[in-house]
């Protein structure tokens, strides 16, 4: 699973997930990509268990690019807890993904198999999709 | 290289507000420079450019305002919704049709690769090249032919062929496309114990005493 090699501290402010995103929004490896239509902290176990997704249906011959890292710790305090008595520990690392985000890309596989990988790897994740190809970058919306 | 005539207004408001109202009113704000001239922010109908956005077609300007005006411009940038993909802004740069400019011009794969016959896959790592030319003479596109193209080889920028009086400004030594050898998915059925996996801390006490250490015995490797 994705997680940062070093990090400057252990635990970060939750922040705001305002506006579309300003990068990442273009499809720059592949020809195919999955795309964010809603804003939310995407999990590094969701990213892999997409990505397992996608592998297993392209089987081989296909190139997979993930383009989101998770590197935000979130923390949690323990359960049956009281209040207070500081931040809980960090349990889970997420990436920050605003809508426009292309999230996974995908090239060498038909058209008809990449948007089938996309629509199961989209059922992986906690967000509406859309599929999109290179040409255009204007596809439909995928339910999620 | 095809041509296309465009009328626009000249507007005289800037601004986000004065933006989100043109684009209200189904137009879309944008701006023309180039050569030395002074900026003029216009107003246009999106439908009439949309189509040939990534043509690299010439424009004849029309320019209805308070300084009513033609010139020859080109699409040079443009910004669109990154999620309905309509377009939002146009820049248009002025040009002179006996001076050389330089614009990317997108390649097109002909044929298919030997390699790709062989069970390879075509991996195309250049979609554009860079060229520089006079206005009448940019191509619509570069085509490349690729059947002869064998597993594990690639070709580069230096194998396209490009007509008189254009010149390649892209890098001769990047690679436009290769094909390799599939990779075999492994699944790697690791059931771990889903247990949060903490980073090491930058700047933290232990790494400092670490890196104090490693410093102390390159002192010493000197010293002997």
């Amino acid at each position: 699973m994705l997680v940062p090699k070093r990090v400057k501290h252990r635990k970060q402010m939750r922040g705001r997930m305002k506006g579309k995103a300003v990068r990442g929004t273009q499809i720059t490896f592949g020809e195919y990509g999955l795309q964010a239509l809603e804003p939310a902290w995407i999990t590094n176990r969701q990213i892999e268990a997409a990505r397992v997704a996608l592998t297993r249906h392209i089987k081989r011959g296909g190139k997979v690019w993930i383009k989101i890292f998770p590197d935000k710790p979130v923390t949690a305090k323990p359960a049956e807890t009281r209040m207070g008595s500081g931040k809980g520990a960090p349990e889970k690392w997420v990436a920050v993904v605003k809508p426009g985000r292309v999230m996974f890309e995908l090239a060498g596989v038909s058209p008809e198999i990449a948007r089938e990988a996309m629509r199961l790897a989209s059922h992986k994740l906690p967000i509406k999709t859309k599929f999109v190809t290179r040409e255009g970058m204007d596809g439909e919306a995928d339910e999620s | 290289m095809e041509r296309h005539s465009i009328k626009a207004d000249v507007r005289n408001e800037t601004g986000k507000g004065a933006a989100r109202k043109i684009r209200k009113e189904g137009l879309i704000p944008g701006v023309v420079y180039g050569q030395g001239k002074k900026p003029k922010s216009i107003k246009l109908d999106p439908g009439k450019i949309e189509k040939i956005l990534h043509s690299n077609a010439i424009l004849d300007l029309t320019l209805v305002g308070d300084e009513s005006d033609e010139a020859t411009v080109i699409i040079k940038d443009y910004q669109k919704d990154v999620i309905k993909g309509h377009l939002l802004h146009v820049d248009f740069q002025f040009i002179s049709m006996d001076e050389k400019i330089t614009v990317s011009v997108p390649l097109n794969l002909e044929g298919v690769a030997k390699g790709v016959h062989n069970g390879g896959v075509l991996q195309q790592l250049l979609r554009e090249v860079e060229i520089s030319a006079l206005p009448a003479e940019i191509p619509s596109e570069i085509t490349l032919d690729i059947s002869e193209l064998e597993m594990a080889s690639s070709l580069s920028v230096a194998d396209l062929e490009v007509s008189e009086g254009v010149e390649i400004v892209t890098d001769s030594d990047e690679v436009i496309v290769t094909v390799v050898a599939p990779t075999e998915i492994i699944e790697e059925e690791e059931e771990e114990e889903e247990e949060f996996l903490e980073p090491e801390v930058i700047g933290e006490e232990g790494e400092e005493v670490e890196e104090g250490e490693e410093v102390e015995e390159k002192l010493e490797e000197v010293e002997e």
